[in-house]
């Protein structure tokens, strides 16, 4: 049986893997000494830390499976949306970070920001993509 | 061809309209360009719609706004040109009568964006390729790949020699990928995916017609309906009000003790409110006259905001009343006579707030809450009389909201027709004698306005200068500042002009531009 946590939970372990590797290569990339260190805490904490992000995707990968379409617009939608999760997310935590009069959402336009929020569409096409199994078994049950 | 191919490529083709007219730029001339692609492609795909003589008056206010944006290029005909194009979307491609169901129907377009167009790509797509061997492939070299990546890092650290040929290699890949990333802007290709969100917004119809389902049950007619007391007792608001009244709001004689509340209500309202408005016609009507030490605010512009509030509540109070039954109740004469009273003191307050506005206006010049106040007394009459009308001809709140919608419409698209900025920096200036001028206030209106300030500026700076003088009878700290500012003003206007192209031209800039290349640098003061 599947259930829409259960799919939500393969998505957010997916996407969280993928960013600790990305973020470990860029780690080790810079600096040996603490890159190995950030490996070793990503992969202890990272998973802890991001857990309360389901209490997010749950809800959307069962709303996913309500509206009306095919498997893979629902797919398509899902994406989207989990993407603008992040996106809240980041502009949230850069909100509570950096303040809204330094500029947070100037730095969106930047090469930066850009390269970042289309990492963030790559991450979650792929984590979504390669659960699509479960996902379709999911939208068949419902 | 197939319609959903049809659609794939018109969106696409938006996107990278949008993309090549917007990219950097602002909404002006471009605007048009853009609009005339999504006009024709809406048409074409839905073409009943121009036969819609609703989809035709909202083709000619869009037109309004659109002629407004290359004209005024004012922030409200942008709002104002948005408004109306996401209404011709609605309504062109679904059925509705009222605004805010149209809207929620767009909104609906919004939401589900995505998956209309990974459907219509779905649908056109032939037979599967075999991709399995692709990906296959995918999954076989993922982990190899981590591993290399890893193993790689620590060998280059570990190995000095090894280190030395990756970092050739490396600095070679980081000057190609530098070049490239040089030559490929990620910001543009994210603005591509925001092109393809908006022009899909609008061009593709979402399989959720919730709205236009919701709207085809509604009507502006009131219908008399029998409800029982256990459906009555659903609503959270009944038992509200059953708490207060008990047995008199749900036994046989309901809708009669209905009737009575609503008729002591009207009443002590009435006269409570005809005292106010007695003071307001003594004071405010017939001898107004401004007390010297007293500040306007103080006298006119304090608790503006509350007597605006009271009339909305009173039309909801108004609304309340005549929810359902009790229109068509046999013995509400005098319900609907407290209500008319209730409706034509409610005018007469709209007057006195008018008043407050206009003394206010005569003694300080106009800015953006006092011409706000306008118009929103204008909203605020226009619900009046429809709430009368509802009254009047047993009407339901769905035509309440509707006809409201409408005016709103009519109205935000008469008021692009200003440009408000210079026609406020008009009015106060030709006023500079008898108004008190905020300076400040005015340096910080758009760039339209500049010619008109810097015809003033020297003459103003003088009047603030010699004020400042009489009332603390100092020197100013800043005898230029004000000149000083427009300067900039000036400066940035032409620096944020070098950095667009004709794809930005409007009439307001180029009238602006136009006038400093006549006259060249501003006055110096003397």
């Amino acid at each position: 049986m599947v259930t829409p946590l259960s799919v939500a939970v393969k998505i957010w372990a997916k996407t969280i893997a993928m960013l600790i590797i990305i973020g470990s290569i860029c780690a080790l990339c810079l600096g040996v000494g603490w890159g190995i260190l950030f490996v070793g805490l990503a992969l202890i904490f990272g998973f802890f830390i991001t857990l309360p992000l389901l209490i997010g995707i749950s809800p959307l990968v069962k709303w996913s499976s309500l509206i009306p379409y095919s498997k893979q617009s629902r797919m398509g939608w899902l994406i989207f949306f989990l993407f603008l999760f992040y996106l809240l997310i980041f502009i949230g935590a850069g909100l509570l970070s950096v303040g809204y009069h330094d500029g947070f959402f100037g730095d969106f336009m930047t090469k930066d920001g850009a390269v970042c929020m289309l990492s963030i569409i790559v991450v979650q096409f792929i984590a979504v993509r390669t659960t699509r199994k479960s996902l379709y078994k999911l939208y068949e049950q419902l | 061809m197939n319609k959903d191919l049809v659609k794939i490529i018109l969106v696409t083709a938006g996107a990278v309209l949008f993309n090549l007219v917007f990219w950097n730029e602002k909404l002006a001339i471009n605007t048009v360009l853009f609009d005339a692609f999504l006009l024709s492609a809406l048409f074409f795909l839905y073409p009943t719609a121009r036969k819609s003589a609703t989809v035709n008056w909202l083709l000619l206010g869009h037109l309004v706004s659109l002629i407004m944006v290359v004209v005024h290029n004012t922030d409200l005909s942008k709002i104002a040109f948005v408004v109306t194009l996401l209404l011709i979307a609605g309504f062109a491609e679904y059925t509705h009568r009222s605004a805010w169901f149209a809207g929620g129907s767009m909104l609906m377009n919004v939401v589900m964006v995505v998956a209309s167009f990974v459907e219509s790509i779905k649908i056109n797509k032939g037979k599967p390729a075999k991709r399995k061997g692709v990906s296959r492939f995918i999954r076989f070299a993922i982990f190899p790949l981590i591993l290399v990546i890893i193993f790689f890092l620590i060998y280059r650290d570990a190995n000095n020699a090894f280190s030395d040929i990756a970092g050739r290699i490396g600095v070679q890949l980081e000057i190609f990928f530098g070049h490239f990333f040089d030559f490929f802007s990620w910001q543009r290709l994210l603005f591509l995916l925001l092109g393809l969100l908006i022009t899909g917004s609008i061009l593709l119809k979402s399989k959720l017609d919730y709205f236009s389902t919701r709207e085809t049950r509604m009507n502006d007619g009131l219908q008399r309906s029998r409800k029982s007391l256990r459906q009555k007792r659903m609503s959270g608001f009944f038992q509200f009000v059953e708490m207060i009244m008990g047995k008199m709001a749900s036994g046989m004689m309901a809708l009669k003790n209905e009737n009575t509340t609503g008729i002591i209500s009207l009443v002590l309202l009435n006269v409570l409110l005809l005292l106010v408005n007695c003071v307001d016609v003594n004071f405010l009507w017939l001898h107004f006259q401004y007390k010297p030490g007293l500040p306007v605010y103080k006298m006119v512009h304090e608790g503006t905001e509350l007597l605006i509030v009271s009339i909305v509540l009173a039309m909801a109070i108004l609304l309340f009343f005549f929810k359902g039954n009790l229109n068509f109740y046999k013995r509400n004469r005098w319900l609907k006579y407290g209500a008319y009273a209730w409706i034509i003191q409610n005018a007469m307050l709209v007057s006195s707030v008018f008043l407050r506005d206009y003394y206010y206006i005569l003694k300080h010049g106009l800015a953006y809450k006092r011409i706000g106040v306008l118009f929103f007394l204008l909203m605020v009459l226009i619900g009046l009389v429809t709430v009368f009308l509802k009254i009047w001809s047993r009407r339901t709140n769905y035509f309440l909201f509707r006809v409201n919608a409408w005016a709103g419409i009519a109205v935000l698209v008469l008021a692009t027709t200003i440009h408000w900025d210079e026609f406020m920096a008009g009015y106060n200036l030709k006023r500079k004698n008898t108004v008190d001028l905020d300076v400040s206030f005015l340096l910080s209106l758009s760039d339209k306005a500049l010619p008109l300030l810097d015809t003033n500026i020297v003459a103003l700076q003088k009047r603030e200068n010699d004020a400042r003088l009489q009332k603390h009878n100092s020197q100013p700290v800043c005898d230029t500042c004000f000149i000083e500012e427009l300067k900039q003003r000036e400066i940035q206007f032409v620096q944020k002009q070098k950095e667009l192209t004709w794809l930005s031209w409007n009439y307001a800039d180029a009238y602006t531009k136009k006038y400093f290349r006549k006259k060249g640098l501003i006055t110096a003061i003397n």
